[in-house]
């Protein structure tokens, strides 16, 4: 019964790297995302971070968003799918080290209860030599923003898709054991 | 079966987290300590657990042909969906047998049929603590383990490919714990050919427009293999979805049986003279004797209490759920090497229908809880054992 080869991993290897980027529950409020005129500008943005899936989508006509974000020296990301639904797969990058690490957010489904957009002011959290402040908040876009944003995730635009209704058992909080 | 102590390795906790182990805290992984087996015990356990888990699976067939899914605690509005699933022969993967071993007898304590945990630590984990203390020479040449989990999972992924599966969805809770599960599980089949993608188990859509549910692409998902128990599924709002879905589920939806802790009861109705079975009931106090009173569905040893001379008892989520007695069977006892009592489970893994390897852990508990410690394992060489 003993093993004539060795066990490859790669999937699981790769994880490791991953589960070390978990990060406790972050505030819903911590989050917040950019928005841009155009959407080259954007995506020049984020040329740095090439793991972060679709970091930029069509918002408000003429606007583009990027993702959505929240720290400073290590600042999380979370790009969005196809159909502009925010994923929880993301990435932490490091702006110091230039490191980039794939994390898992607990609750992204939360994120859009309160997370503000903000106007892109030329510099971009954590991918630029240049600190950020958060631009100037431009209320039409936020508001509008947070609206569509909460709409994708709770149903696609024009279907009946809902999301999270498994997943949520109240005799379980973290691994269940078995 | 002895419980040896035993220098660890100076780089234990690297190893571990090489493969996405970091729950290893708190003394969960116990690398200091080993359980012993000669090859004759080994095989013993190993021709034993097979004939449990042909037991097993028969015992399902007869639930399901003899409308016995309400006595095990599933949900009316399964009950065709999971005999549909069962008539199907909805491929299964894995599962894990808990068994108590006292060095002589054995007796299957429960069948964790959907969501076993503590998989990477049994096929991986342990595995590389025996090749790492036999290259530090802690441990005797030609000591052996009965692990081939890892051979047999992928064997079972490439079984399924062969049946025609392509594309799997895989979803965890939480957890870095299930996350890792299921990145393991999610490796193995990759290895086997198969596609897959990941997702979070509260990311699955549901549209009742479409046939499938649905991933973060807004993509169908034809089979999903998610560490998300039944028994919680059907408490959750999405629960109808469970049976109007074309989504296959891995494991299958007639392993609902195996995750019923009632199917101890059907077991010993089906073979009472088994010296493997214990005696169990539906009914509590119809058995003599010191007894185990648990509910049908719980985890981690809650809401479970010995009645009798070892009267112990545990709190936990479950206790509005009806039980199942079965008769008691004391663990056997080890001192470890401060003198603490240790009470060590067998976890036999099996893949698919086929007994494949062992994981132990132990507890300084007569219940099995979420404290309980994983301890690796050896097969001792002939000449020694």
């Amino acid at each position: 019964m003993k093993r004539t080869r060795s066990l490859h991993l790669t999937l699981l290897a790769t994880a490791a790297g991953s589960l070390v980027a978990c990060s406790p529950r972050t505030p819903v409020s911590d989050y917040q995302r950019l928005s841009y005129t155009s959407y080259a500008q954007c995506m020049n943005d984020y040329r740095l971070i090439p793991e972060l899936e679709r970091p930029c989508v069509p918002g408000d006509p003429g606007y583009y968003y990027g993702p959505y974000y929240y720290g400073t020296g290590t600042v999380h990301y979370l790009g969005y799918s196809p159909s502009g639904v925010i994923l929880t797969r993301g990435v932490v990058y490091n702006t110091v080290q230039r490191t980039r690490i794939l994390y898992q957010e607990p609750k992204a489904v939360t994120l859009t209860k309160s997370a503000p957009t903000r106007q892109a002011s030329g510099t971009t959290p954590g991918t630029t030599e240049a600190s950020h402040t958060g631009g100037n908040a431009a209320s039409h876009v936020a508001a509008a923003a947070a609206g569509a944003a909460a709409a994708t995730v709770a149903s696609r635009a024009g279907s009946s898709t809902t999301r999270g209704g498994f997943g949520r058992s109240s005799r379980s909080s973290g691994s269940f054991g078995g | 079966m002895r419980r040896l102590t035993l220098p660890g390795r100076p780089d234990w906790a690297a190893r571990l987290k090489e493969v996405a182990i970091d729950w290893d805290g708190n003394g969960y992984w116990q690398e200091q300590a080993a359980y012993t087996f000669t090859p004759e015990e080994i095989s013993r356990i190993e021709e034993v657990s097979q004939r449990l888990v042909d037991q097993l699976l028969e015992t399902v067939s007869f639930a399901i042909e003899r409308h016995r899914l309400g006595d095990l605690g599933i949900p009316a509005f399964l009950h065709s969906a999971v005999r549909e699933s069962w008539l199907r022969s909805d491929p299964s993967v894995y599962m894990r047998l808990d068994l108590a071993y006292d060095g002589e007898r054995i007796h299957l304590l429960e069948c964790n049929g959907q969501t076993p945990t503590s998989l990477i630590e049994a096929s991986v984990a342990q595995w590389h603590w025996l090749e790492d203390q036999l290259a530090l020479g802690q441990i005797e040449d030609g000591c052996d383990q009965w692990n081939g989990i890892h051979e047999g999972l992928m064997e079972r992924w490439g079984e399924a490919s062969n049946r025609g599966l392509r594309h799997v969805h895989f979803a965890a809770g939480e957890s870095s714990e299930d996350l890792a599960t299921v990145t393991y599980l999610r490796d193995l089949a990759e290895q086997a050919g198969l596609r897959t993608a990941g997702l979070a188990v509260y990311e699955i859509g549901q549209d009742p427009q479409r046939r499938y549910l649905i991933d973060l692409d807004d993509q169908d998902i034809p089979h999903l293999m998610w560490l998300w128990p039944f028994e919680f599924a059907w408490e959750d709002t999405a629960a109808p979805e469970l049976a109007l879905t074309g989504t296959r589920f891995i494991e299958p939806l007639w392993k609902t049986v195996l995750c019923s802790k009632g199917v101890l009861a059907l077991m010993h109705e089906r073979y009472p003279d088994s010296a493997e079975i214990l005696p169990a009931s539906l009914t509590p106090g119809s058995l003599s004797g010191e007894v185990v009173r648990k509910p049908l569905f719980s985890r981690e040893g809650q809401n479970v209490t010995i009645i009798g001379q070892d009267h112990a008892a545990t709190g936990g989520q479950y206790g509005d759920l009806r039980v199942v007695e079965q008769r008691y069977a004391e663990l056997p006892e080890f001192r470890t090497d401060t003198d603490e009592r240790r009470y060590p489970v067998l976890g036999v893994w099996v893949a698919g229908s086929t007994v494949c390897g062992l994981g132990i852990r132990e507890d300084a508990s007569r219940i099995t809880g979420d404290r309980a410690s994983f301890v690796p394992h050896l097969i001792l060489p002939e000449k020694s054992a």
